[in-house]
């Protein structure tokens, strides 16, 4: 059923191509839009010796050129792009024109230059309305609603979804039904915007158009944003299902990026259930982070904050590059991501004031853009200033041997104290602040019962951890 | 009795003048060729301003030629329009004078630390304080002090240097901006699209 669907698009689009360009061109084309690579590889090898007349020819080949050269895995695919474009004249407003936009938007965005990409996009879209050519003006204004996402343009998003979302809902049933992809920028807008619940209404009736239309390469996006909706929503069940569908249509795909969201669900199911989570699936976490910093996708990150105990210390200049790294390219969808995931981190080594320097640029790229990412669970070691050592010493502190209450920190610290080190000094060798220190101290001398440093060396005697 | 002449040659008073303006420049750093040439143009500014006011009135002496020697105090000599808006042209000095110095130093403040002392991986975009309303506070300032000074008394040197200034540092102003632009991408431009370059919400 649903490849009828599809079919009935790729002729109707062979049909037009056919008009402007070579035949056996748009044969091409096909073949790569419908996944069908054994085909592709052949007629790929027929056009290289073609002789391309017109410039439509031209700039049809170099865009499914720029396509191949990316699918075989070399370099030099945007070179390709920037060829369809520029072989046209600037003038033209043909759906090859629209075609080229729409292969050098997804260059563009894939070497992270989105202002460029969203250009791109916008002028793809509007050429392809131009000639009523609806399935591909909704990709392309789809792709474009993603790139201003991620460039922190909320509300300009949202209004590219809505506006076509309307104008769809006036035609036939198959233009509703085209259009109803880009509920998925809408979705992602909605989960920007911390509304979970409605951000999966949206994305479930993505999911269902994206399989509809058979649109393969949208899958993982879709499935990862329905499945943080439905989490922080608290739909665990709804979250597993997700999770269950797409393991069945996955599980046997060769694709690093799919193993990786699949080791991802099942590592954050396990983490809400609070069941041991698979060290195989941390190991795959693990193996992205070799990657170079900008490569690695946020997903591991994230499953090394909800699931592993290590000390983080190795993250912080790899989150600061990706920090870095996300400015430069406009992404603050990243940008606010990679702030809370370092707001964690430090909040879990005692940084208490980056934490918080972390935090309110957080606060100000919401004040901007509308972006409001769900901070990480507190770590159950440390405290936030507020709750002061006064409430540990509770009769279930008392009974438990306080060598258990401190945390790793703090018995580092403590043994610090122990060497008769200052608290300038201790800050020196942990690389903590003054002030972070002492607040360590405070929360010792509290969990500890004690009152001064000299107390203290007694009492780490006592528990066995003076043994410099 | 007071003589015109009393008010002139007055040495002492031009290099004072002179000194004063330009502390301004003590807070500007000059990391790149490109940036001397406005400096330059302004101190070029000050000691014409300064020459004419207290030292020898130039200007006067060359419309005299032109106009012969009844040149009505105001124009060209005295404070400017001095007979329509009588000492106006001195307030409006003194205040563009404050205003300035206050952007300079304020420019100076926000970023030295954040920016101009670091080397070229630790700096940041510096978008608070003064940055918030405009890209190049300490150049809007230069241009206020000419302004000022052109207010109070208008002479022929300086007005032919003021437009040149403002070329001159617009030019400095977009040069950086490039150079902002290659550094921090599209942090840098979207800052630019928010904020404005001389004046707050105008320009």
């Amino acid at each position: 059923m649903e490849l009828t669907r599809m079919n009935e698009l790729y002729q109707d689009m062979r049909a037009r191509m056919s008009e402007l360009i070579n035949p056996n061109l748009a044969d091409a084309w096909i073949a790569f839009l419908s996944g069908d690579h054994p085909k592709l590889v052949r007629m790929m090898k027929h056009l290289q010796d073609t002789r391309l007349d017109t410039v439509y020819d031209m700039s049809s080949f170099h865009a499914l050129q720029a396509f191949y050269t990316n699918i075989l895995g070399e370099t030099g695919g945007m070179a390709q792009a920037e060829a369809a474009l520029s072989v046209l004249p600037e003038t033209d407003t043909s759906i090859i024109s629209a075609n080229a936009h729409l292969t050098l938007g997804q260059f563009s965005a894939g070497h992270s230059q989105l202002r460029k990409a969203v250009q791109h996009f916008h002028l793809a879209a509007e050429h392809f309305d131009r000639h009523l050519f609806d399935f591909p003006a909704v990709v392309s204004l789809t792709n474009e609603a993603l790139n201003t996402l991620r460039l922190g343009n909320l509300k300009t998003a949202e209004a590219i979804c809505k506006k076509r979302l309307i104008q769809s809902s006036t035609f036939s049933d198959q233009g509703m039904h085209h259009a109803s992809v880009l509920l998925l920028p809408l979705g992602l807008c909605e989960v920007a915007r911390g509304r979970f619940s409605l951000a999966a209404k949206h994305l479930t009736e993505a999911l269902s158009a994206i399989n509809d239309m058979g649109m393969l390469h949208m899958h993982g996006l879709v499935e990862h944003a329905l499945f943080s909706a439905k989490l922080s929503s608290g739909d665990i069940s709804g979250a597993e299902d997700i999770s269950n569908v797409f393991h069945q249509r996955f599980q046997r795909m060769a694709s690093s990026y799919l193993n990786l969201l699949m080791a991802w669900f099942r590592i954050r199911l396990a983490c809400e259930k609070q069941l041991a989570v698979s060290l195989a699936d941390l190991e795959l976490c693990q193996k992205e982070f070799e990657k170079s910093p900008e490569q690695i996708q946020h997903m591991a990150i994230d499953a090394y904050l909800h699931a592993s105990t290590h000390q983080p210390d190795h993250l912080f200049p790899l989150l600061a590059t990706r920090l870095k790294h996300f400015r430069f390219i406009g992404d603050r969808l990243a940008e606010a991501e990679t702030l809370m995931a370092l707001a964690s981190l430090n909040e879990r080594v005692g940084h208490v004031s980056d934490m918080e320097n972390c935090l309110l640029e957080a606060k100000r790229i919401e004040a901007e853009t509308g972006i409001c990412i769900k901070p990480y669970p507190l770590h159950a070691v440390v405290q936030t200033p507020s709750e002061v050592p006064s409430t540990t010493i509770s009769s279930d502190a008392g009974t438990q041997q306080p060598a258990l209450l401190l945390s790793a920190r703090e018995i580092e610290l403590l043994k610090a104290v122990c060497k008769g080190m200052s608290n300038a000094d201790i800050g020196k060798n942990h690389f903590i602040s003054v002030a972070t220190v002492k607040w360590h101290l405070h929360n010792i001398f509290g969990k500890l019962q004690i009152e001064n440093r000299v107390q203290a060396i007694a009492k780490a005697k006592e528990l066995g951890y003076f043994d410099s | 009795m007071e003589y015109i002449w009393d008010h002139y040659h007055h040495w002492g008073y031009v290099l004072f003048f002179v000194f004063v303006y330009s502390t301004a420049l003590l807070f500007i750093p000059f990391y790149k060729k490109a940036e001397k040439k406005p400096a330059t143009a302004y101190v070029a500014f000050v000691v014409a301003f300064a020459l004419e006011m207290h030292g020898i009135p130039l200007s006067m002496y060359f419309l005299s030629i032109l106009l012969g020697s009844q040149i009505p105090e105001g124009v060209f000599w005295g404070h400017t329009l001095f007979d329509q808006i009588g000492y106006w042209g001195m307030y409006v000095n003194i205040a563009c004078a404050i205003i300035a110095f206050c952007l300079i130093i304020a420019g100076w403040y926000n970023i030295y630390k954040r920016h101009w002392s670091l080397t070229s991986g630790q700096r940041e975009v510096v978008a608070d304080g003064v940055y918030r309303y405009v890209r190049h506070p300490q150049y809007t300032g230069f241009l206020l002090l000419s302004f000022g000074m052109l207010a109070e008394w208008l002479t022929l040197p300086t007005l032919i240097l003021f437009p040149i200034m403002i070329a001159l540092y617009v030019r400095l102003a977009k040069r950086e901006e490039q150079d902002m632009v290659k550094e921090f991408g599209e942090e840098y431009v979207m800052y630019m699209q928010k904020t404005k370059r001389f004046i707050p919400f105008l320009v």
